[in-house]
């Protein structure tokens, strides 16, 4: 029977290999598309698990880079109880390297207070260490920097040279590596230096990194530091249509791209990307953990901004700013969903119009077996063997394919996407090229197996 | 089973120990019977009378033609007597069973066990062989060697020995008819059914076809109901059933 059904498939090439073509391109594509979203959901989950602490940034500020708070607020953030260091971070973009300008991949600056930094129990880049040294305090005041592996390998710099940035000689003491696209920007220099550099208000910080005495008393620090600094005067973040045209952050500029590539896509309306605006009559319901990232949209980013604005911070922990940007990628992968199930059935309209074309041909040979005594089960499972094996190779060269593209992708972008095709994914691909296989075969098939064999083997 | 007269209409009775008593020829009509036999086709929305009322039995062991202008019944009558159709009214009967009232998996059983049909434009599946086309039947039930071997050896006596790995669309119209009667025959029916099987071959490949038919009648006995146009086939004692226009004209025996 098997053996009967593949020499079905071998003795009609053309309409096999359709068939098969459908599917694999149906699947390859399928697959491709899911790995994106499974590549942005995997990068976030890496990146923010292993940061384990609290992250306080300006209220309304979405990353880092964009917060401004007031330097003194250390010490009382370090006075919540159950807080064990406090590490102020400054946060610059880098636009020229080497004299050339950086635009994509974005690249950041961070001064750390190395002492402090070293204290911390999980100190990220420091622990990611894979040449070199990190900071120590005899790098307090010098232009010493620890950067990426990425980074290294794109300027073709050793340790202990010395290039250019911003302007400004640096020398490469360490290098570090996450493997994540999204940490992997970063070249971090003692905090006065980059101070000095920069120009940064000398009372203002970017943000804090807020270590607890155990990672379990996290929930309740978070809401210790929200008691504190409820009902406090501070500045709330504004963004300036120059800020958002200058400063790009690596989430921002992925999600754009893939807000554009979306919309190219789907030539039709593009995709809702933006978040709903919260109800501001009840802002201290709102938890900041709820809220989400919010596109490069003026109008959007303002309506966010009328959240919470009794508590001029945002505490969370690095996990929950991870969610947020989980919570983007939900909307995300729903887009997705709707984009593979447009996909989807026209690849499988593809597939079944390639069954029916022989249906004639089918309905005949249907007749002739049930003339020879083949009962509608022996029929069914004949159909059933066929287009299952189709399904399956459809499904297999099309899991192939599209895995194949991801590792391309990944190669040749390897600092700007991470595409992701999880064996879950494949599966799932396989099963429902499987699936598509099968409906497309039996529809044809229950046709012909409720007609008479005469009326079946007259039809053609 | 027996079938009996009675006001001009042929009765097709099935009790099978009802006619011990009944002479040795009525026990031989017995094998198959048709009763009042109606077949309406629909063609779009109209109604074609294919039979109107045909009633006729065959002997166990008899070799008949049905003859009859085109569109006078005759393969609809075949497809009837072989279960790959069903009638619009009155019944066939098999060996005193009315096909009608066969659950599908004896028809089944039927249509691969007991009868070969054998039809005018072969009906070969081109995917296969020709030993797989003759093991067709059997495919899903598994072939053993041993039934592998008689579908060769079924190919060899009809002088395919030289064509057994060859497609349909590499055999001649003649050496398809031959595969299909080799088909036929692996099942040793009881009944063999062809529906003008000469009608698309030359009168060598014809005569040919005719040649294993009759040795398969005569060294098997097997019940053989040919529809033709063709009379030069005809022999003597062969019984000839005349169709017109749906009914039986008159049936009679050849003699030579
Ligand atoms: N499947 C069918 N659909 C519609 N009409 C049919 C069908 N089969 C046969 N007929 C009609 O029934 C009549 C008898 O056909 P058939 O049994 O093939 O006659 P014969 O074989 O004697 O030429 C013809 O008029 C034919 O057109
Ligand atoms: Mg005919």
């Amino acid at each position: 029977m098997f053996r009967f059904a593949l020499s079905n498939l071998l003795n009609r090439k053309a309409r096999s290999t359709l068939a098969l073509l459908g599917l694999t391109v149906a699947i390859a594509g399928m697959v491709g598309l899911f790995s994106i979203v499974e590549g942005l959901d995997r990068i976030t989950e890496e990146s923010f698990s292993r940061i384990p602490g609290i992250l306080v940034m300006q209220t309304g500020a979405p990353i880092p880079l964009f917060s401004r708070l007031p330097a003194e607020w250390g010490e009382d953030l370090k006075k919540v109880e159950g807080v064990k260091i406090v590490c102020p971070e400054i946060w610059v973009r880098v636009n020229v390297l080497e004299g050339k300008m950086i635009l994509n991949p974005p690249r950041f600056l961070l001064g750390v207070d190395v002492e402090l930094w070293n204290a911390l129990s999980h100190a990220l880049y420091r622990d990611d260490l894979v040449e070199g040294r990190f900071l120590n305090n005899d790098d307090i005041g010098t232009r010493n920097v620890v950067l990426s592996e990425s980074i290294q390998r794109e300027m073709k710099l050793k340790l202990g040279e010395s290039f250019s940035l911003n302007g400004e000689d640096a020398t490469l003491v360490g290098v570090y590596e996450t493997g994540s696209i999204l940490i992997d920007v970063t070249i971090i220099m003692d905090i006065g230096s980059v101070r000095e550099q920069a120009r940064f208000d000398p009372t203002a910080v970017s943000a804090y990194y807020v270590e607890a005495v155990d990672d379990d008393l996290n929930e309740e620090v978070i809401e210790d530091i929200r008691d504190v600094f409820r009902g406090r005067k501070g500045d709330r973040w504004v963004p300036t249509s120059s800020v958002l045209s200058i400063e790009e952050n690596p989430l921002e500029t992925m999600i754009e791209g893939l807000d554009r590539w979306l919309k190219s896509a789907s030539s039709a309306s593009p995709p809702q990307l933006s978040e709903e605006p919260k109800s501001s009559s009840e802002p201290l319901d709102v938890s900041p953990a709820e809220d989400k990232i919010v596109t490069e949209d003026d109008l959007e980013i303002e309506e966010r901004l009328q959240v919470d604005e009794s508590i001029p911070i945002d505490v969370q922990t690095a996990d929950t700013w991870g969610e947020k940007f989980g919570d983007f990628m939900s909307e995300l992968d729903f887009i997705m969903f709707i984009l593979t199930s447009i996909g989807m059935t026209i690849a499988a309209l593809g597939v079944v119009n390639t069954m029916l074309m022989s249906v004639s041909e089918r309905i005949i040979e249907i007749g002739i077996l049930k003339a020879n005594g083949w009962s509608k089960k022996h029929v069914l499972s004949l159909i059933s063997y066929e287009s299952g094996i189709l399904g399956f190779g459809g499904g297999c060269l099309g899991c192939l394919f599209g895995w194949i593209a991801t590792l391309i992708v990944n190669v040749s972008f390897p600092d700007r996407v991470e595409l992701y095709a999880s064996p879950q994914l494949l599966c799932f691909s396989l099963f429902f090229s499987i699936v598509l296989g099968l409906l497309a075969g039996l529809y044809p098939a229950i046709w012909a197996m409720r007609m008479m064999p005469m009326d079946a083997i007259r039809r053609g | 089973m027996r079938f009996v007269e009675d006001d001009g209409v042929w009765k097709c009775e099935i009790k099978m120990n009802e006619n011990h008593h009944d002479n040795s020829t009525n026990e031989e009509q017995q094998f198959l019977a048709v009763r009042d036999l109606e077949k309406i086709h629909m063609r779009g929305e109209t109604q074609v009378p294919a039979l109107r009322g045909l009633s006729c039995a065959f002997e166990k062991g008899s070799f008949n033609f049905v003859l009859g202008p085109s569109g006078s019944g005759k393969s609809t009558l075949l497809y009837l007597l072989g279960a790959l159709d069903d009638p619009s009214a009155g019944e066939v009967c098999f060996q005193g069973q009315s096909l009608d009232s066969l659950t599908e998996p004896q028809r089944d059983h039927y249509r691969r066990e007991q009868v070969g049909f054998i039809f005018q434009s072969f009906n070969l599946l081109k995917t296969l062989n020709a030993v797989d086309n003759v093991l067709v039947p059997f495919l899903p039930q598994g072939i053993s060697a041993d039934l592998r071997q008689r579908a060769v050896d079924l190919l060899k006596q009809v002088g395919l020995e030289h064509r057994l790995e060859h497609h349909p669309h590499h055999l001649s119209g003649g050496e398809q008819q031959r595969v299909a009667i080799a088909r036929a025959l692996l099942k040793k029916p009881e009944l063999v059914l062809a529906d003008e099987p000469t009608g698309e071959l030359d009168s060598e490949s014809g005569a040919e076809v005719f040649r294993y038919l009759r040795q398969l009648h005569e060294e098997q006995q097997t019940t053989v109901i040919v529809v033709t146009h063709d009379e030069r086939y005809l022999e003597k004692a062969d019984r000839l059933l005349h169709l017109a226009d749906g009914r039986l004209l008159r049936e009679d025996v050849h003699n030579g």
